[in-house]
């Protein structure tokens, strides 16, 4: 593999809560359109990991990063990050649906409108591509003015996810987005991510290991604030180079 | 300077207004009451009962001693008042009738002093002098009055203290056998207490403070009272009857009356507000 | 062994004191609503609405009292609203929990304790006196916008914190400035509840007597000015009531002074507990 074939790469990324490390010496390389898998039992460090490549975790009071995550060739822990600018290139879903509590089409159209883009017609086709991108559009092509709060728990978390795509992001970060959903809205979104692959690189956080095995391509477990193993996804479900990650994928614990 | 950083410091400003206007409030009421406080000498201005602003006498240990005894008077009446609705509201009722009563209540915060101090005069006072004698305007019907007055603040404030109890402390008490009654008197009053002394607290503050009510029904008169039916002239009212027309050395004097009250106040405000956050 | 009665009738005879006590509360309520209505909206006639005063209010209505009160009632509104809702929008969304968040929070406790004699005697010196604007419609109207500003500082702050937390995380990862957030999405949703705070400081600046006696006078002339000295028609009422001028109109302004506070902190009431049930 060509060492410039990257989409991020993380060097030596340290992060600390006040006294705590929630990520420790992290060294990672994510490639383009790839859904790349995070894995590890709660409190490993996957979130953060997400928070820190958005600089979401500037919101978090007494927070602290060594290192440096190159975006292509830009380092976003530089202190001359633009996070704002930044945070468009990078979108994140949550893993709680939280839709604003405006239309659906406000909802959708909200980053757009703050990025410039004035022209109505253009706005229009930004939220059909978007609402179909997520698999959504056909069950509220007719409502779209409808407030965003009244879709049921699967379709408001495809919504926070067309809103993610209306930004144009380059790379999409989703923690743990099917958590609260039932099987069918589950399948729906993984199916969605399996479209998106062909323009976003894609980072999936998940404590389902069913799901990282079937929706990734390649995978990195985090235990304690570490990276105990890095491998393509098949690979790393069949033949785990560490004990840790065997006994996690085959349920001794996590 | 970036506009996220301006925003802040501009918003910061603002965030400063309410302490300001209370350091600015303090300077001006001190500016003007002290050199009256200093030419007659603390000791006289406070102790003495003698308040003779013509012939340049300046005491008011006579309305301290009036508010004291007003507030008090107030305290016996709304304490247990509003205690006990507090009580019922947060323990002794339906979730439904909890919301209508106790917006109902805070209507009572609503209705201004002088409404209360009109009905008093037109309807407390006539019962006062026909069936307990005196003048009827009286340290007793400004009690009522201002017991009356501090229900809102003392029931939402307890209200707030025995709902912060968690609720594992009653199920622990019933499991163990005890009545309703029980549980709330030995455990959750106790686990309340600092709040509810809170509530007291404010309620005397809001009592000692109050001033057009009590003119209306307290009968003014400028001595040491003997008897509850005697008439009393508190702090407040002794400011609000004579600004108007004071000039001088007795505005002076008023402001310094204010500045008593104004400690005061500020002491019972401290209090509960260490109270509160000891808790 | 002293004689112990059992729990239950312990509990029966507590639950009907208090109950009692709570009914007392209730009926004294009752009984000022009813008596000052029966009283005095009889008569509140459209005249009685729309005269001026005349013979210190022995005759004619009340309305240039309505304007004073209105004039102050606004200026204290327009001037206290924005301080009020910046200090909220400060101490909710800049700033952590520190030394200036208390000092700030302190400061507004301790004002909302200040009694309004205080505040009357400061606005006297101060901008009747000091700053040379008289008895007037200015003078009110600052004053007792340092009387309301707790108020809505209290209120703004407690709906602001309302809005979920989770909004703020989604409009930053959507590339939102912070203030981008606040006034698109933070304050539109905060929106009735700041709502409810302005309305109760309009409620309590209409029932307030002892700051206006002494900053804005009691002149019974309709206002033409700031600068002119405005009788509000609770100092109106205060006057008729103490003169012994005149019952019925004491009565009818009494009855229009209360049915509008009752009716204002209703609403607020009502729209601040709907508020809270659409985000909990």
């Amino acid at each position: 593999m060509n060492m410039e074939d990257y989409k991020i790469r993380l060097e030596e990324v340290s992060f600390f809560y006040g006294n705590f490390q929630a990520l420790n010496n992290i060294n990672l390389e994510i490639r383009p359109r790839e859904i790349f898998g995070l894995m590890g039992p709660a409190k490993s460090g996957k979130s953060t990991l997400l928070s820190v490549l958005n600089r979401m975790c500037d919101l978090i009071p007494g927070a602290r990063f060594t290192g440096r995550i190159w975006l292509d060739d830009e380092d976003i822990l530089s202190p001359d990050c633009d996070v704002v600018n930044l945070r468009r290139r990078v979108g994140l879903v949550l893993s709680k649906p939280v839709p604003l509590p405006r239309s659906i089409r406000e909802n959708l159209l909200l980053a757009p409108r703050l990025a410039g883009k004035k022209d109505h017609q253009e706005l229009e086709e930004m939220v059909e591509k978007s609402l179909k991108a997520a698999q959504l559009w056909d069950e509220v092509k007719d409502r779209l003015n409808d407030s965003a709060l009244r879709l049921s728990g699967g379709q408001q978390q495809r919504l926070c996810l067309a809103r993610t795509l209306a930004m144009e992001p380059e790379v999409v970060l989703l923690d743990e987005p099917t958590s609260g959903l039932d099987p069918i809205s589950t399948a729906k979104i993984e199916e969605t991510l399996f479209q998106l692959k062909k323009n976003y690189t894609i980072i999936l956080v998940s404590n389902n290991t069913k799901q990282i095995a079937r929706a990734t391509d390649r995978v990195a477990f985090l235990l304690m604030s570490q990276i105990i193993e890095i491998g393509d996804t098949p690979k790393v479900f069949t033949v785990p180079q560490d004990k840790r990650t065997d006994d996690y994928i085959s349920g001794r614990f996590g | 300077m970036d506009r996220g950083k301006f925003v802040e410091r501009v918003l910061f400003l603002l965030a400063l207004s309410s302490i300001s206007s209370l350091v600015i409030i303090t300077i001006f009421i001190f500016e003007e009451g002290l050199p009256l406080i200093f030419h007659t000498g603390l000791k006289d201005f406070i102790f003495s009962s003698h308040w003779a602003p013509t012939k340049g006498h300046f005491g008011i240990a006579a309305m301290i001693i009036s508010s004291i005894l007003v507030t008090l008077g107030a305290m016996v009446l709304g304490v247990p008042l509003g205690l006990a609705c507090a009580i019922v509201l947060a323990e002794f009722c339906s979730e439904r009738l909890r919301g209508l009563l106790k917006p109902t209540l805070e209507l009572l915060a609503g209705i201004p002093s002088v409404v209360y101090g009109f009905l008093g005069v037109i309807w407390l006072v006539p019962l006062i002098r026909n069936y307990l004698g005196g003048p009827g305007l009286s340290l007793l019907a400004a009690a009522v009055i201002l017991g009356i007055m501090i229900l809102p603040t003392v029931i939402s404030i307890s209200i707030d203290a025995l709902t912060a109890v968690p609720d594992v402390y009653r199920d622990g008490s019933i499991a163990l056998g005890a009545t309703q009654w029980q549980t709330v008197h030995r455990v959750v009053l106790p686990a309340a207490s600092s709040g509810i002394i809170t509530a007291v607290i404010l309620g005397m503050g809001r009592a000692v403070g109050e001033t057009m009510a009590v003119i209306m029904v307290a009968g003014n008169a400028l001595k040491i009272p003997t008897s509850i039916l005697d008439p009393v002239r508190t702090l407040t009212s002794n400011i609000a009857l004579e600004l108007g027309y004071a000039a001088g050395r007795h505005r002076e004097a008023l402001f310094a009356t204010g500045i008593v009250l104004f400690v005061i106040i500020m002491i019972l405000n401290l209090s509960a507000t260490l109270l509160a956050r000891r808790k | 062994m002293s004689r112990r009665l059992h729990p239950r009738v312990t509990q029966a005879i507590a639950k009907t004191l208090l109950w009692a006590f709570t009914g007392l509360t209730l009926l004294i309520l009752l009984f000022i609503i009813v008596n000052i209505s029966i009283k005095g909206l009889p008569q509140v006639t459209s005249s009685f609405l729309l005269q001026d005063p005349q013979d210190m209010g022995r005759h004619g209505g009340i309305f240039s009292t309505i304007v004073s009160t209105a004039y102050i009632t606004l200026l204290a509104i327009i001037l206290a609203s924005p301080l009020g809702v910046g200090t909220a929008i400060y101490l909710t969304e800049y700033t952590r929990e520190g030394w200036a968040t208390r000092i700030i929070r302190f400061g507004a406790e301790c004002l909302a304790g200040v009694p309004s004699i205080i505040l009357g005697l400061f606005g006297f010196v101060l901008f009747v006196l000091k700053l040379g604007f008289g008895w007037s419609i200015l003078s009110g109207g600052l004053t007792l916008a340092i009387m309301v500003l707790p108020i809505i500082i209290r209120t703004s702050e407690e709906a602001i914190k309302a809005v979920p937390q989770e909004y703020r995380q989604v409009c930053c990862s959507l590339g939102m400035s912070q203030w981008q957030t606040i006034t698109r999405i933070v304050l539109p949703s905060a929106l009735p509840g700041i709502t409810t705070g302005i309305m109760l400081s309009v409620g309590r600046s209409l029932g307030e007597t002892a700051v206006l006696l002494f900053t804005a006078g009691s002149a019974l002339r309709m206002p033409t000015s700031l600068f002119d000295s405005g009788r509000t028609m609770a100092v109106h009422f205060y006057i008729l009531a103490r003169e012994g001028i005149s019952m019925p109109n004491a009565y009818g302004t009494a009855a229009i002074l209360m049915v509008s506070i009752l009716l204002i902190n209703l609403a607020a009431y009502t729209l601040m507990q709907r508020m809270m049930r659409r985000f909990s």
